[in-house]
């Protein structure tokens, strides 16, 4: 019976979205919600209009044109797409077994049909940056992806993200071998270009006719500007094109020591301004060194507390590194979270701002992976990435019913067989008892406009006499059961 | 407002918990909040509660509460619960709670290997957990009884509640693993244990039920029966002096439990019972009580279609639901929330604010976490509500208990305040 | 100028405080680099300088900025300065270790001199086990197991992350020429990538060379390939980062111990001409020929660590013979000698060396100067000198005694790390002096006295001596006396000398931000007994307190120290105003004993349940609260108050309401929060007319006892001072704005409480009398001012019918009544009138007083005037007073006849570390008071 069961759930997942990801050209309304945009203040209740997957118009008084699809959300709260700016979930395996694997593409591992990118749409979340683990010394390239499609090509939001680079101790070895092994591999870089260059500028001279006349510095300086990315190998493709700003890096600090040497080699090799941190717990004592950063440093949901023993008094102390990095007015984006409401809210019961931490499971992520100008918020020109939740997104009972990526409606939470699965039974309860107190409601109701019907007759039989119109007391009484039902689950568990 | 300054210059000097833990001892200290969770289901407004030598003095709403002179104050924005009560902790025993000498130990008791001073309890006590249930390991078919403690630091005497528990029948497929035949070269077995199997567990089960059973019926018919600690046990567990606990996830496990009690004639408690929502009509018949727990925030997520059909016979945390509270407590059978015992993220107040966002109403989180542990436990008397005379232990919350966004800001055990920092 | 000792605790605080601030906010003042940024100057007994002259004597050193600016003898030259005053300690440069294992990294890696140290040097690590030796500078080692192991770097360890960098990121490359090279085989498949098919892993190979053979043909060949690598067009990176090496010209570290690998060694090197130096080189005494012919620096390890417990005790095939004296014996033919080694206590292995036969002053640099000349560093650290950086050790006495330990270690001019700090040590000085008095008549010749944590410890010919004491040697002519007591002082009342009741809490009133405190303790006065100036007939308290101190609670010796009487007229009204003074008080004492005696049994009683059942109280619901309704005041307290709150650390005033309802003498009320509170904090405390005693409790506020004393100097107006903790005093002043009793009164109990059956009912407090308690239960002293032979005989009558010991003031014509006065039990305090003109004859008062067996003292009743009461006391002695008596009237007579001998008066152990340094005897006209000491810490 059980087969049965989990073979229907797979089955019918599939048929949500097995649309092809063709540009979908529809107009959607999003009507009457609360909408939280994350940049400029929370508007009570309006309507955001999406056309061509882009948010074209935000606002109290959004028209929505003829032809577009108007989706009733009043009572409903109207929330960015959420962000994972760093995980390595999706891959089959996370990590390359040869230290520099800057050749290698995250693309190739991805496994659209995992368990997680079901959980990661459920959870809120719309884009998700894949990257490689931290056991390595040059990571592989990244891709920000959505979490629905089959192929990887369908579910791709952004080719090529950046190269993870490791700047602590990892793979076996300590953090002078790491970086030795790292140093080494730019350098025998910079002598393969130099031969390369040399090797371009003999071909250019022999194509027409001539031949070398210049010494081989001279002609290493000439090549040099010849180099292109098609031109040069694989292995070193892509170092070329990080130190060109094409990729971005992710550059991995466990340890406070890890901070100062990330950003003198980022300065050394040129990839400082496309450079993201992704911190340990320890480096908030390098906070100092983060400050003057072009973009949001990214903090994993399991490095939030750092304990250690004083160094004078050996008492052991606990410190929260959100509360260290926001004191000193450094951004910062949480990664590593199916549910990053989750851990919004954990960072505001322990002080961090409310606003300061929406930002960080939304806009700050989207900055974190240089797509600041796409993600994040709602904002007319941002892709129409929208999440519409049942109440607050910080609150404990708060669930997301549907989800919107790039304008289309790729998730109900009430066609969601896994979810109804695994709540079975949980709301039947609750409907009941929103069943009846919308009946009794509706009752009272019924009563209050008998009585108001008998004192307009009594008023029109003393001034005119007519009867009041049946018609409208019938509509009412149905359109409201509709509207009710506020429980935000799905209707009717199915009892096995 | 400059008299601010004043006071914040002056916090610098002398630190307000590190004074108010010290005298909390002595002094009666008055705790005025927005809330109080009663436990039993009331909820004061702006409700006091008066704690003085480790008890409450009184308890209710502030206007009719007069505060005696020299008492400490301490006013709350937030709301006040009951300590909560982790009727499953396994985590405590640590390293010493698999006791493999023989597959029936039910006359151990978990409370000789319990370690008061670790970490473990002074980080459980700072989140709020301040009466824990610790068991045996699940090693052997049949193992010691549990001990109810209160956690954090203080000496051991009083914050030991009761020191003879349940003893535990394993019905999981923890027993058996290590049992089977070494395959050495000489093919010779120095140490076989039972049992090899499931079934091989609930023979040795049956056969240990069958001889109290035999010596019961012997000694009530006046024979002399030898002394036997292990058989005594499980001699009460069958005369119902005892409720057996039964460790127990899949639903065959679960209705094992149901037919050994119907067929023993004792009452039980299933631990974990991941599958318990499919059981419903057994467990009402058998009156039994269910803690449940830990879950997990989302379904399992598995890695490559190819494995998960492969884990689908296997993983018994695959087919659980995260609305079983709910569905227990609709059915009227009694659910406890547990964490096994683990802290921070995986804790308690986790699992109760799970609980609530799968189902259960916050009154209903709330009793699962103080009132149904503390009867099922027998220690009601003592703990899980905030009535004059109890223990005064008790958790200050920074907004409404249980919420995503509100801390534990205090928590006392016994009238004292206990120190650190939850984050 | 700020008192030296209060800078350097502020600089030491800030100091302190900076290596444990995790990087968050820099503090304020300082510059980019965090460190602070005032100049400050030094002084210590002896600064080794370790440059051209061992050390200089008794000397100072200007820090400006983190950098050495100047050093010098005799006055510090900048007088505005704050000075860092270290007494007896000895300065020494920061020592420079060549082997620091503080980061071991991975053991054995294959990458040769890619590996550079300086990349797993973490600055927010914690230095304290090198700082604990006085280790500020170390080379990191490389990786020890590899033929070629790889690049050692210099760090520094500074007191912040912001101080600890590199010095030399390329110090040395470490050749093994030991056997441990070739022991072990790790395989070392260096992944070549990306591998496929056509590309395969290369095979492990065997680590080269495994014989001591083979080193020697493997270093040439290595160089060999690292010449011809130069041209080839894709070297491996090892020859590569070789090569850049070779290029720096720094030494390579030939490690070898044996006598065979060190001559390999040096054949290497020579064949090569490589410049290196020499590692480990245990066996070099037997090569001292050639060692001294190639012109190198030897590092001489020396074992002199506690024994490793890991260690198993396996002895290699033939044993390195160890011998101190290889130092001394290379020193000695012109080898550059530097002490090294696995250990980071360099100083015992100076020490050791010094054993061998090495001079101290080269021992010294062979730790300091030598190291960092050989690591490159010789330019910014290892010697004391101008324009150096500042990192120096603070050590406790001679650097190479087994017993002197580093107190503390600065580095860039702040301080990294203390030993007191750390391990919570007490402050403990050892002074030792040609001649002590312990006050109490014994004398000790070329002796010493141990105070720790302001008491006396130990007193003899000699102390132990823990490893955190500091070394005060005064010299072999120094005389050492217990402090001076003043018997009767109005020292920091200044001149508010207006009656003072005796319930009145001296300990609040006096301040002590007054100069002449300053000059009092530095004539050697350290305690001094405080009464107020105009005594009164009905008593008023005294208080002794010492005549420097950090903060009020340090400054009271003792909070209540007694009784001061004044009388009047003849002597039958004097003893009759005694008597009944003294009766009522012995009644209210015993009316307190009782009580107290009853208290004790019926506690007893309550524990052991022997108590009669008290009724159960009726379980009703408590009442609700009914207003009173608000009847017209008769007293002069009830009603609401407008108060204003001004002056101590408050900015501007503040306005306060109190809403007060009297009873009798107690009074209840509400008052609003004084600190932003929400809810008015209840006021409770008595009131007698005058003088407004009162609690405050502000609800959820960071402090203890908020305590209000006021006087209502007229009706309707209150003045007085609010006192926070002992913390801060603040003015008030309030006014009566309406008199009716206030609205709502604060219940007692709540009915709820099962209250429990009644104990022994309190006696009346009486202010009056509570500090007569202590002086008729022996645990105070009592004086009377009394002048006139008559006042003086009554005084002496009425208290030796109680044998109460009393201290007399004044008590001119005393010698009339001489024979009656008890010798031991009675003292006078001779004020102005020393002599006394006797017919023809001068009589010297306190001479004849001591003749008669009756103590003399000496007061000042005054507060600059007790600064010269030494000076008077030496006059008696010229005019014929016993010295001996004259010290001890000063010391332990005082002490004993005022019930203080327990903490004061004498060198005795558990007494408070107060003494004086003469450099000669106390009341000779040539000697000068040196140096006086309260609670063992030096008075500026």
């Amino acid at each position: 019976m059980m087969i049965r069961l989990f073979a229907t759930t797979a089955v019918l997942v599939l048929a949500v979205c097995t649309t092809t990801w063709a540009q979908f050209t529809d107009k959607v309304l999003i009507e009457g919600a609360k909408i939280i945009p994350v940049v400029g203040d929370v508007i009570e209740k309006g309507n955001i209009l999406i056309e061509n997957g882009k948010i074209v118009a935000v606002g109290v008084d959004v028209k929505a044109p003829f032809d577009a699809k108007v989706i009733d959300a009043s009572g409903k709260t109207v929330f960015p797409g959420m962000i994972d700016p760093y995980t390595s979930s999706g891959l089959d395996i996370p990590n390359e077994s040869v230290p520099v694997a800057s050749f290698v593409r995250v693309a190739d591992a991805i496994d659209p049909s995992a368990r997680y990118f079901e959980n990661a749409l459920r959870g809120g979340l719309t884009s998700i940056h894949i990257a490689q683990g931290a056991n390595a010394v040059i990571s592989g390239v990244t891709r920000v992806v959505r979490p629905i499609g089959m192929m990887v090509s369908e579910i791709t939001v952004e080719a090529e993200g950046g190269l993870g680079i490791v700047f602590s101790a990892a793979g076996g070895r300590d953090v002078a071998g790491q970086l030795a092994t790292l140093r080494g591999t730019f350098r025998s870089f910079d002598r393969y270009l130099k031969r390369l260059a040399e090797k371009l500028y003999e071909e250019e001279q022999k194509k027409d006719g001539g031949e070398v006349r210049v010494g081989p510095k001279e002609a290493r300086k000439l090549g040099a500007k010849l180099i292109k990315p098609s031109k040069i190998e694989d292995r070193y493709r892509n170092l070329w094109r990080i130190r060109h700003g094409e990729l971005d890096v992710y550059a991995h600090c466990s340890r406070a020591m890890d901070v100062q040497t990330a950003l003198d080699f980022a300065k050394a090799q040129g990839f400082a301004d496309n450079m993201t941190i992704v911190l340990g717990s320890e480096t908030f004592k390098a906070v100092r060194r983060l400050k003057k950063l072009s973009r949001p440093v990214i903090l994993s949901k399991s490095q939030f507390v750092h304990r250690e023993a004083d160094r004078m008094t050996q008492e052991p102390i606990d410190t929260f590194v959100p509360d260290v990095l926001m004191k000193n007015g450094i951004e910062f984006a949480i990664a590593g979270s199916e549910e990053p409401w989750y851990e919004a809210a954990r960072l505001v019961r322990n002080g961090i701002p409310r606003q300061k931490a929406l930002e960080a499971i939304t806009l700050n992520a989207a900055k974190a992976i240089g797509l600041g100008a796409r993600l994040g918020s709602i904002e007319p020109g941002k892709d129409g990435n929208i999440l519409i939740l049942s109440g607050d997104p910080l609150d404990t009972m708060t669930w997301v019913e549907h989800v919107f990526i790039e304008g289309r409606h790729v998730y109900d939470n009430k066609k969601d067989l896994r979810l109804r699965h695994l709540l079975q039974g949980a709301f039947d309860t609750k409907l009941a008892a929103d069943k009846k107190s919308a009946a009794a409601l509706e009752a009272k109701n019924a009563r209050a406009d008998k009585e108001a019907k008998a004192k307009t007759d009594e008023k029109s039989k003393a001034s005119k006499g007519d009867k009041p119109a049946k018609s409208d007391e019938k509509s009412k009484a149905d359109s409201k059961p509709s509207d009710a039902k506020k429980s935000p689950a799905p209707a009717g568990g199915s009892k096995n | 407002m400059r008299l601010g300054q004043l006071a914040a210059m002056m916090t610098t000097l002398v630190l307000w918990s590190a004074l108010s833990s010290l005298l909390g001892a002595q002094q009666t200290l008055a705790i005025s909040a927005e809330k109080i969770y009663v436990g039993d289901g009331t909820i004061i407004e702006k409700g006091v509660i008066i704690v003085s030598g480790g008890k409450i003095l009184a308890i209710g709403p502030g206007s009719q509460i007069e505060i005696p002179r020299g008492t400490r104050r301490l006013r709350v924005r937030g709301s006040v619960t009951p300590g909560f009560i982790d009727a499953a902790a396994d985590a405590l025993l640590g390293a010493s709670k698999d006791e493999q000498s023989s597959e029936v130990t039910p006359e151990g008791r978990a409370i000789d290997g319990l370690d008061f001073g670790s970490l473990l309890m002074k980080r459980l006590a700072r989140e709020g957990v301040t009466t824990v249930y610790a068991t045996a390991g699940n090693s052997a078919v049949i193992t010691a009884q549990g001990a109810t403690v209160k956690t954090g630091t203080g000496d051991v005497q009083n914050r030991i509640l009761t020191r003879d528990g349940a003893p535990k029948l394993v019905l999981i497929s923890g027993p058996e693993r290590g049992n089977a035949r070494p395959r050495n070269p000489a093919g010779i077995s120095d140490f076989t244990r039972l049992p090899l199997g499931r079934m091989g567990g609930i023979f040795v089960a049956r056969s240990a039920l069958g001889q109290a059973k035999d010596r019961l019926r012997i000694a009530k018919a006046g024979g002399k029966v030898a002394k036997n600690a292990a058989f005594d046990v499980l001699g009460e567990v069958l005369s119902g002096k005892r409720r057996m606990r039964v460790l127990a996830r899949r639903q065959n496990e679960v209705s094992t439990a149901s037919r050994l009690a119907k067929e023993f004639g004792f009452s039980y408690v299933i631990e974990q019972g991941n599958e318990a929502y499919k059981n419903i009509r057994e467990l009402k018949r058998d009156h039994a009580a269910v803690i449940y727990g830990p879950m997990r925030s989302s379904s399992p997520s598995m890695a490559g279609v190819s494995r998960q059909l492969r884990r689908f016979f296997t993983d018994p945390n695959l087919n659980k639901i995260l609305s079983t509270p709910r569905v227990l407590i609709d059915a009227k059978i009694p659910t406890a929330l547990t964490a096994g015992g683990n802290t921070g993220e995986y804790g308690l107040a986790r699992q109760a604010m799970l609980a609530m966002r799968c189902g259960l109403s916050r009154a209903e989180a709330l009793a699962a976490v103080t009132t149904v542990p503390a009867q099922l436990l027998g220690v009601q008397d003592r703990v899980g509500t905030l009535k004059v005379g109890r223990d005064a232990d008790l958790i200050v919350w920074s907004g409404e208990p249980l919420d995503a966004t509100s801390i534990q800001s205090h928590v006392f055990i016994g009238g004292r305040r206990v120190a650190g920092k939850v984050f | 100028m700020l008192k030296a000792s209060s800078w350097m605790m502020v600089l030491c605080a800030i100091a302190l405080l900076w290596p444990v601030e995790f990087g968050s906010a820099a503090q304020a003042g300082d510059d980019e680099t965090g460190r602070p940024a005032q100049d400050y100057a030094v002084r210590a007994r002896r600064i080794y300088v370790l440059d051209k002259v061992d050390y200089l004597e008794d000397a100072w050193m200007i820090i400006r900025g983190g950098k050495i600016d100047s050093l010098g003898t005799g006055a510090i030259p900048d007088a505005d300065l704050p000075v860092v005053d270290f007494r007896g300690a000895s300065l020494l440069p920061g020592l420079v270790s060549t082997e620091s294992r503080i980061f071991v990294g991975a053991d054995a890696t294959g990458m040769g001199a890619r590996y550079v140290a300086a990349d797993k040097f973490n600055p927010y690590a914690n230095f304290q086990a090198s700082w604990r030796h006085g280790v500020t500078t170390a080379r990191l080692t490389s990786p020890g197991r590899r033929f070629v192991s790889g690049i050692g770097s210099v760090v520094r360890f500074g007191a912040n992350a912001e101080d600890s960098t590199v010095l030399v990121r390329q110090a040395d490359l470490t050749v093994n020429f030991n056997d441990e090279a070739g022991r072990g085989e790790s395989p070392d498949a260096e992944l070549v990538t990306p591998s496929s098919m056509d590309v395969p892993y290369r095979p492990a190979e065997r680590r080269r060379p495994e014989t001591r053979l083979g080193r020697i043909l493997a270093l040439e060949t290595l160089l060999r390939d690292v010449r011809v690598a130069k041209n080839q067009d894709e070297p491996s990176l090892k020859l590569l980062a070789l090569g850049e090496f070779l290029e720096s010209g720094r030494p390579f570290r030939f490690d070898a111990e044996r006598r065979g690998d060190i001559l390999q060694a040096l054949e290497a090197a020579k064949r090569n001409g490589l410049p290196i130096y020499l590692a480990g080189a245990t066996e070099a005494h037997a090569l001292v020929d050639e060692i001294a012919a190639a012109k190198i620096s030897v590092v001489v390890d020396f074992d002199n660590a506690l024994p490793d417990p890991s260690f198993n005790g396996f002895d290699p095939v033939t044993p390195i013979i160890e011998d101190d004296r290889t130092a001394a014996v290379l020193e000695n033919r012109g080898v550059r000698v530097i002490i090294g080694g696995h250990s980071d206590d360099l100083l015992m292995s100076a020490a050791l060396a010094v054993k061998g036969g090495m001079t101290e002053g080269a021992a010294l640099r062979a730790v300091t100067a030598r190291p960092a000349d050989l690591l490159g560093v010789g330019d910014r650290v290892g010697r004391l000198k101008a324009g150096m950086d500042a990192d120096f050790v603070v050590i406790n006495g001679d650097p190479l005694g087994t017993s002197s330990r580093v107190q503390q270690a600065w580095v860039l001019g702040s301080q990294a790390w203390s030993l007191a700090a750390v391990d919570k040590m007490p402050e403990a000085v050892v002074v030792r002096a040609g001649k002590i008095y312990d006050g109490k008549g014994g004398v000790y010749l070329d002796a010493e006295v141990l105070i720790e944590d302001g008491k006396v410890v130990a007193v003899g010919h000699r102390v132990q001596r823990p490893a955190y004491a500091r070394m005060h040697d005064a010299g072999p002519e120094a005389v050492i006396t217990p402090g001076f007591i003043d018997i009767h002082s109005t020292l920091g009342l200044e001149g508010d000398s207006s009656t003072v009741k005796s319930d009145q809490n001296l300990s609040k009133l006096f301040s002590r931000a007054r100069p002449e405190f300053a000059a009092v303790a530095r004539a050697g006065i350290t305690t001094a007994v405080v009464a107020p100036g105009k005594g009164s007939s009905s008593g008023s308290p005294i208080i002794a307190i010492k005549t420097q101190g950090k903060n009020r609670k340090e400054l009271i010796s003792k909070a209540a120290a007694g009784v001061k009487l004044t009388v009047r007229g003849s002597g039958a009204s004097v003893l009759k105003s005694l008597e009944s003074t003294l009766n009522s008080a012995d009644n209210y004492h015993k009316k307190w004993l009782k009580y107290e005696a009853e208290l004790a049994a019926f506690e007893a009683a309550k524990k052991n349940g022997k108590l009669p059942k008290a009724a159960a109280p009726k379980g009703k619901t408590p009442p609700k609260v009914s207003p009173k309704p608000s009847a017209e005041a008769s007293d002069a307290l009830s009603g609401t108050w407008e108060a204003t709150l001004s002056g101590g650390p408050m900015g501007e005033p503040m306005k306060l309401t109190m809403r007060l309802a009297l009873e009798g003498t107690d009074f209840t009320g509400t008052v609003t929060d004084p600190f932003g509170g929400s809810q008015d904090a209840p006021i409770t405390g008595t009131f007698d007319g005058t003088t407004f005693e009162a609690k405050v409790e502000p609800e959820d506020a960071p402090f203890e006892n908020v305590r209000v004393t006021a006087k209502m100097t007229e009706p309707e107006v209150l003045k007085g001072s609010v006192d926070v903790d002992g913390i801060f005093e603040i003015d008030l002043s309030a006014k009566r704005t309406s008199k009716g009793k206030p609205k709502i009164t604060v219940k007692r109990a709540v009915t709820a409480v099962a209250s429990g059956p009644k104990g022994p009912k309190k006696p009346k407090y009486s202010a009056r009398f509570e500090p007569f308690r202590k002086v008729l239960s022996g645990k105070a002293g009592i004086m009377v001012a009394a002048t006139g032979a008559e006042a003086v005989g009554a005084v002496v009558q009425a208290f030796g019918k109680r044998k109460l010991p009393v201290v007399i003031l004044g008590g001119a014509g005393a010698h009339e009544v001489l024979d009656k006065i008890d010798g031991n039990s009675v003292g006078i305090a001779i004020w102005r009138q020393y002599t006394r003109q006797d017919k023809a004859r001068n009589i010297l008062i306190p001479d004849e007083l001591d003749r008669a067996g009756v103590s003399p003292l000496f007061q000042s009743n005054g507060s600059w005037g007790a600064s010269r009461l030494p000076r008077f006391v030496r006059a008696a002695v010229r005019e014929g007073l016993n010295p001996e008596t004259a010290l001890r009237s000063l010391t332990y007579d005082a002490a004993r006849l005022m019930r203080m001998d327990d903490s004061v008066g004498s060198l005795s152990r558990g007494c408070d570390g107060d003494l004086l340094i003469f450099d000669g005897e106390p009341f000779d006209a040539r000697t000068s008071l040196v140096e006086v000491l309260i609670r063992g810490k030096e008075v500026q």
